[in-house]
């Protein structure tokens, strides 16, 4: 481990990786501070960056966006009352109360110093705790990777889908049945590939994403007009130091609100919204003022802050050490490792260990440039505000055809993501939650091989998946999960409003 | 904004999508009898490269079922959604689609940068910029330097056509 830290370290210690990192951080926060495009589609979009790059330093640049969103969300959160990501909900609630105050650069300053905080913790976490999953991961069959999937994907469904849990669950399901097409990989049946042989190596993931997450955004963009931005002002500067020493009367709050971003990230499924609700309730319950909180009350900035961006290292945990992503932007992590040739999961890091502490220490670099970037680059930030509509959709368009057409400079793909924008623009216009679409089409290879595997062991026997005590706990919450979920939309007493 | 869309309620929109569903796992079910190709029958206990997609379309058929149903239940009563039914789709994002599908055609034949430069000034307009200066300098700019980070720099291969 020692000596794969020490690889890591030196493959970022490089001038040409801390230049992409150095350029990824303020595209990362720019992507996070522009309500409507946020942490995935920003991903998505500047994939097709990476393409030409170093997979380790395509991987890095795309890590550092990734961090860097995460932060970006509070900047439109405390000066618009807009969450530029879905994960900055919560900072809302103080942040933005606080710029009315004429508190607006005290807000931004503990909104970066409490990012910075929870990110380095969560990544100190991801260093240290990975590895010993990878190592028991190591060991797990095909029957754990069949119930870690179906979990995921139960998770995802369930997290993703607050109005209706059918509607997810019919989009979860949609999502596996895309993952069974093309040829079967344990022998040569042709499945729904209808003689085109694009389809015969499955439905890429790339244009899925470029569709779902990028076009049927622009789409979704084109429909709200001009946006009237208002912008709060921020005449009264507070110093970085004075925020530091300020913070350190919540240093309860930072850490428990860091452990919860980190937990609540780590578990498929989750994200970055519901550890800061958790992390945010949980801060106002032990607060000595709670009757504060959403008046504009620092603290209230510093958990969610703090919680949504130590998820950032929390989500990797299940994407590097089992190759299964928790949520939609690990997901397109996972996409660019594949594009990439690495196969994440345990034997990453056996067969690439420093090119896994290079990732972990990447994060603790970005960690360091968001605090710079966040704290002088507090007005540019607020000035991106302002682009408008016009320009951003038809730039992210163009971006979505390089990123579908180059991967295998394929018009194939470019007209799969065509086909899933306009799926992905009528189901969100229907209210369909798309990750779960996602979720299927990556899980479901995975647990199609473990469940065929599983049983040729097992000789057709279903007991095989009981007997084995990790997968008999990650499907009797799954059964769980789903009892409960039929129960309530069943239940005579709930109207059948598909609201459970 | 809404005037230009197709005005309907939720539960019309989950009734349309539940039968729209329906009929595409019911159809994909029949073809699942269709498959072709050698399978590994010999391997004891293998439920078969058919048994995924039968289960996730036989699932798919009756969540769509449970769609249509409360649906048509909810139909009439009065609920949010109800007293405020929503367009289904808007002008503008359809003919942005439509400039986007003649784009990716036009690539093709006349290559990136041409092809880039007409669309962005188009959806540009489309969109409601009509400064001039933003329409002659944006574009441009956007499609050479968008060309030049990803065909010189980053050695992503970009569509080549008669123009260029």
């Amino acid at each position: 481990m020692f000596v794969d830290l020490v690889a890591g370290w030196e493959t970022v210690l490089n001038i040409k990786l801390i230049l992409i990192i150095l350029f990824s951080v303020p595209l990362g926060i720019t992507v996070g501070v522009l309500p409507g495009i946020g942490a995935t589609v920003g991903v998505t979009v500047l994939l097709p960056l990476t393409f030409g790059m170093d997979p380790v330093l395509g991987i890095c640049m795309l890590i550092a966006v990734y961090c860097g969103a995460f932060y970006g969300g509070a900047v439109s959160a405390i000066l618009i009352n807009t969450p530029g990501t879905p994960a900055a909900i919560c900072t809302i609630l103080d942040g933005y109360p606080m710029a009315r105050k004429g508190q607006a650069h005290r807000a931004l300053t503990a909104s970066v110093v409490a990012s910075f905080i929870g990110g380095v913790f969560s990544v100190l976490v991801l260093t240290f705790c990975a590895p010993l999953i990878a190592k028991v991961a190591l060991k797990f069959s095909y029957t754990e990777y069949f119930a870690i999937a179906l979990f995921g994907i139960i998770m995802v469904i369930t997290s993703s889908s607050r109005k209706s849990f059918l509607k997810g669950l019919v989009m979860g399901t949609f999502g596996l049945f895309l993952a069974g097409v093309g040829q079967d990989k344990m022998g040569t049946v042709e499945r729904f590939t209808f003689g085109i042989l694009d389809f015969s190596r499955g439905i890429p993931l790339l244009p899925v994403l470029v569709g779902l997450f990028a076009i049927s955004q622009a789409l979704l963009l084109t429909e709200q007009g001009a946006r009237k931005v208002e912008l709060e002002k921020m005449e009264q500067k507070e110093g970085l130091w004075n925020v530091f020493k300020l913070l350190g009367k919540f240093k309860m709050t930072l850490l428990k609100s860091s452990l919860i971003g980190t937990g609540v990230g780590a578990i498929p499924g989750t994200g970055a919204a519901i550890s800061s609700f958790v992390a945010y309730s949980e801060a106002k319950r032990a607060s000595k003022c709670p009757e504060k909180f959403g008046t504009g009350y620092i603290e209230g900035v510093i958990a969610s802050e703090s919680s949504n961006n130590s998820v950032t290292g929390g989500a990797l945990i299940p994407l590097l050490t089992l190759g299964i992503p928790g949520d939609p932007i690990t997901a397109v992590m996972l996409g660019a490792f594949l594009v990439h040739g690495l196969i994440p999961g345990p034997m990453l890091f056996v067969e690439s260990g420093p090119f896994v502490y290079a990732i972990f220490a990447t994060m603790l670099v970005t960690y360091f440039l968001v605090l710079a970037y966040g704290y002088f680059g507090a007005y540019l930030f607020a000035a991106i505000l302002k682009l408008r509509e016009a320009i951003l959709v038809p730039s992210i368009l163009v971006i979505s055809f390089i990123g579908a057409y180059a991967v295998n400079s394929s018009l194939f793909d470019v007209g799969l993501a065509l086909i899933f924008g306009v799926v992905g623009y009528f189901f969100t216009k229907f209210e369909f939650p798309l990750p779960p679409i996602v979720m299927g089409l990556i899980l479901g290879p995975i647990a199609e091989e473990g469940l065929r595997q599983s049983l040729m062991v097992s000789d057709g026997s279903w007991t095989i998946f009981m007997t084995k005590p990790i997968s008999a706990v990650f499907l009797l919450v799954t059964v769980l999960i789903m009892a409960h979920k039929a129960y309530v939309l069943l239940s005579p007493r709930t109207p059948p409003d598909l609201s459970t | 904004m809404a005037r230009d869309g197709n005005i309907m309620t939720m539960e019309q929109r989950n009734l349309i999508m539940g039968i729209l569903l329906l009929v595409f796992a019911i159809s994909f079910y029949v073809l699942t009898y269709q498959f072709t190709g050698y399978e590994l029958e010999e391997m004891p206990g293998d439920v078969g490269p058919t048994f995924l997609p039968r289960l996730m379309l036989a699932a798919l058929a009756l969540e769509s079922t449970f769609l249509i149903s409360f649906s048509l239940r909810k139909k009439g009563k009065c609920s949010p959604d109800s007293v405020k039914p929503k367009p289904v789709w808007h002008s503008r994002p359809i003919i942005m689609f439509g400039a986007f599908l003649v784009y990716v055609y036009l690539a093709t034949l006349f290559g990136y940068i041409a092809s880039t430069i007409a669309f962005l000034i188009l959806s540009f307009y489309l969109l409601g910029v009509h400064r001039v200066w933003v329409l002659v300098v944006v574009p441009p700019v956007i499609t050479l330097a968008t060309y030049y980070l990803f065909e010189t720099l980053l050695d992503v291969c970009l569509p080549t056509g008669s123009i260029f």
